[in-house]
């Protein structure tokens, strides 16, 4: 191979049908079959699916019911989110062993900045090929790979040879490797622009490196600079660690200042609603609860605890903070406060099982169906009632008990 | 006030106080003991933390009787490292005292003994006896499960109750698992107090502090309730502990009915063993470990993401279905460390129902049951 110089090596790395790999390795009767990891009941959708099933017009995110019907043979399995969970960190960790800046996408997706390696690692096809390699010896599951010199032209071409492939468009290429592709394979472009592009009689992303790029931006605003700089291959957007998700947290600082543990109370109860519902919807549970508060001063006080189990309500959480609350000296003049769930759990961790009901069991389930509520009829459809010691402004800013 | 005494009597009372002391509190007074002696050469020594107060009296040379207090923590640890055999002290001017020992003098800062929080007195409490290795296992196999939730007060103390006829029980639980001793008590004719039919919820601190500071080669405690206390009495220490006010939850509810045939007879220093191989696999934050029951086997396995698989078997003496569920690991192990015997029965009912733990061959009359739940997976 002839010796190129890359001015940015960019990999993009995406594990082939991972979910659905992930059961069949772990459940070799599986193989050759057409599966689906999704979620069951009326309204679950497919997490993932086979290359066998995917032969049948089952796709990531469909309708349950519609990807039984397209392929009634298939084997479906429930996801195992934690297993997931733990194979994806593993093959991360992997990642790293190769550069420092990895930009994880999801758990099965990520850019790997491999820029200034060429002369310690080799050239990147190489690379790749290893890459490939140890991540199969390490968790048995295959993976394809798209270099290129841009997010954009990686992505592009890790999809290019699936499964288990290596694409490499090398540095000056980009705009050849590109020109046949359909314009619709650009991220963003939805089927407005789409049909936009499409009306200009663009058809490929080569029909739009030749348009000219005045007419783009004149028709399409920003939206047509971009476009026209993907299609030549032109992407200077950074590779960008990015740190896991550790804390989930809430605070406010007050119009006024405030003291006291009811007042504590008072401030911190929206703010446990909103963090709970935050945890609900990432599918997480806090091992930790901590408490913030800033006084008027600018001194800093937290307090933190952990719950019997993991929790992700807020009469649970809220029950936390208050023996937090209890504990602190909140007489001074406190101008900030604050809550934040940490050592976050997947929710489908296994869980302790509980001998007596909670005293929040209650409540765990009431937020369940505000979600359901929410999640139908959009955010604030529904809404808790005052309760006690929760004040809220009534019209003319009288106080409402 | 005058005082002389033996170190090692002063060395070893000042031992007892040690718990109690609280080094973190607002009230400084509090990390003090309280020094009294008589013109009938008694010497009394108290400490408290408000919620535990402990008072031992000992024999000593009164010269002159009277009251000092001192810090506890400083005193006990220049009398632990005297070399002299006897021990003098000394009230001086201005609450101040002077420790003087063989060759060593030692001057400490006092406070006004007036402002020491009341000293409790146990004589009118009505005490009734009970051996000390008793007590001690009731605490033993109670303590270890009692919450530290704050967020429910009312589990952070372990059920002290009447059980029947001259029975008396000791219950725990912080809502994963629950732990239960009852044993029978030689009232001598005596009534058991009345409070102790619906029980008292004694906190964790003050059990701890029991079992610390009571003489385990003296055959006997005695116990009793004043007010909201209950006091305990063991040779020349008498402890009172401020129960928890609350109502322990009624747990008779969730204890399965056992069944005989469906108990597995398992050798209990292997279980333990395996279990703690086994959970070199289990996940960190979790601590799952599976256990299952089929004919003659107990099948202990772990899995975790992260690390990999292992399992082993274990021999049981069990003929009844296949049944298997997810635990805590450290729940079974804490029951497994506490009890006796050579071996024990796991009787589970099934995936998600509750456990219970018996230990076999407890000491006379005695019998107690653990129930662990197990995780939902």
């Amino acid at each position: 191979m002839s010796e190129q110089k890359w001015p940015r090596a960019i990999f993009h790395v995406d594990m082939d049908a991972f979910f659905a790999a992930i059961e069949v390795r772990d459940d070799p009767s599986l193989a050759g079959l057409p599966l689906i990891v999704g979620g069951g009941g009326a309204r679950g959708v497919v997490a993932t699916s086979s290359y066998e099933a995917r032969k049948f017009g089952v796709f990531s995110a469909m309708p349950m019911f519609q990807a039984r019907k397209r392929c009634p043979q298939a084997i479906v399995r429930p996801p195992r989110m934690s297993v997931y969970a733990g194979v994806s960190r593993r093959v991360m960790q992997i990642f790293e062993d190769y550069s420092p800046v990895v930009e994880p996408v999801s758990l099965d997706e990520a850019w790997i900045d491999m820029s200034g390696t060429e002369s310690l690692l080799g050239a990147p096809e190489g690379i790749a090929r290893r890459l490939q390699r140890d991540v199969f010896e390490a968790v048995r599951l295959t993976c394809s790979i798209g270099v290129a010199t841009s997010r954009f032209v990686s992505k592009i071409a890790s999809d290019m040879n699936k499964p288990n492939g290596v694409t490499v468009c090398p540095p000056g290429g980009e705009a050849a490797f590109l020109a046949p592709l359909p314009l619709e394979r650009i991220a963003g472009v939805g089927p407005g622009a789409a049909g936009a592009l499409h009306a200009l009689n663009l058809k490929t992303i080569g029909d739009i490196a030749a348009y000219p790029e005045e007419v783009l931006v004149a028709r399409l605003g920003d939206q047509g600079r971009r476009l026209a700089g993907l299609s030549r291959g032109e992407d200077p957007r950074p590779i960008v660690r990015s740190r896991t998700r550790r804390s989930l947290g809430a605070e406010t600082t007050l119009s006024a200042n405030i003291s006291g543990a009811d007042e504590v109370r008072r401030a911190l109860r929206p703010l446990v609603e909103d963090i709970a519902r935050g945890l609900r919807s990432k599918g997480l549970r806090a091992g930790g609860v901590t408490l913030k508060v800033k006084f008027a001063d600018f001194k800093l006080m937290t307090r933190a605890m952990k719950p019997a189990a993991p929790v992700d309500d807020s009469a649970a959480l809220f029950v936390a903070l208050d023996a937090l609350i209890g504990r602190a000296d909140l007489r001074h003049p406190i101008r900030l406060v604050g809550a934040s769930a940490t050592d976050l759990r997947a929710a489908d961790e296994p869980v302790q099982g509980s001998l007596l009901a909670a005293p929040t069991a209650k409540n765990e389930k009431l937020e369940r169906a505000l979600d359901a509520v929410e999640q139908r009829f959009g955010r604030d459809s529904i809404r808790r009632g005052p309760q006690p010691g929760y004040r809220r402004t009534g019209p003319g800013g009288a106080d409402v008990e | 006030m005058k005082i002389t005494l033996d170190t090692s009597t002063l060395s070893r009372e000042l031992f007892k106080l040690q718990g109690v002391v609280n080094s973190k509190g607002t009230m400084p007074i509090l990390q003090n003991a309280l020094i009294e002696a008589s013109d009938s050469g008694e010497l009394t020594l108290h400490a408290t933390d408000l919620d535990v107060s402990v008072t031992t009296t000992s024999e000593c040379e009164v010269s002159q009787p009277g009251r000092i207090t001192v810090r506890a923590r400083d005193l006990y640890d220049v009398v632990k490292n005297l070399k002299g055999e006897r021990v003098t002290l000394e009230k001086e001017d201005n609450q101040w005292m002077r420790l003087t020992s063989d060759t060593v003098r030692v001057r400490f800062v006092g406070m006004n003994p007036d402002e020491f929080p009341q000293v409790q007195r146990a004589d009118e409490v009505q005490f009734v006896p009970l051996p000390t290795d008793r007590f001690m296992r009731m605490i033993d196999r109670t303590i270890f499960s009692i919450s530290t939730d704050e967020g429910r007060p009312n589990l952070t103390g372990a059920l002290f109750k009447k059980a029947g006829a001259d029975r008396i029980s000791m219950v725990s639980t912080d809502g994963h698992r629950l732990s239960m001793i009852s044993a029978p008590v030689d009232a001598e004719g005596k009534q058991l107090p009345s409070e102790l039919e619906d029980g008292v919820i004694i906190p964790r601190k003050g059990l701890a502090e029991l079992r610390r500071t009571v003489d385990l080669t003296a055959p006997e405690i005695s116990f009793g309730l004043r007010g909201n206390n209950v006091v305990v009495r063991h040779e020349n220490t008498t402890m009172f502990v401020r129960v928890i006010d609350g109502n322990f939850p009624n747990f008779d509810q969730v204890i399965p009915e056992s069944k005989k045939e469906r108990m597995a007879y398992v050798d209990r220093a292997t279980l333990i063993d395996r279990i703690k191989f086994v959970s070199l696999f289990s996940n960190t934050k979790t601590h799952n470990v599976r256990i299952e029951l089929e004919e003659a086997t107990c099948t202990i396995s772990a899995q975790d993401p992260d690390k990999g698989e292992c399992e082993e078997k274990v021999q049981a003496a069990y003929d009844s279905e296949t049944v298997q569920a997810g635990y805590n690991y450290r729940y079974v192990l804490d029951v497994l460390n506490v009890i006796g015997g050579e071996q024990v029965a796991l009787e589970l009912v099934d995936t998600l129902s509750p456990t219970l733990i018996h230990e076999l061959d407890s000491e006379e009359g005695e019998r107690s049951l653990f129930i662990v739940m197990p995780m939902r997976i």
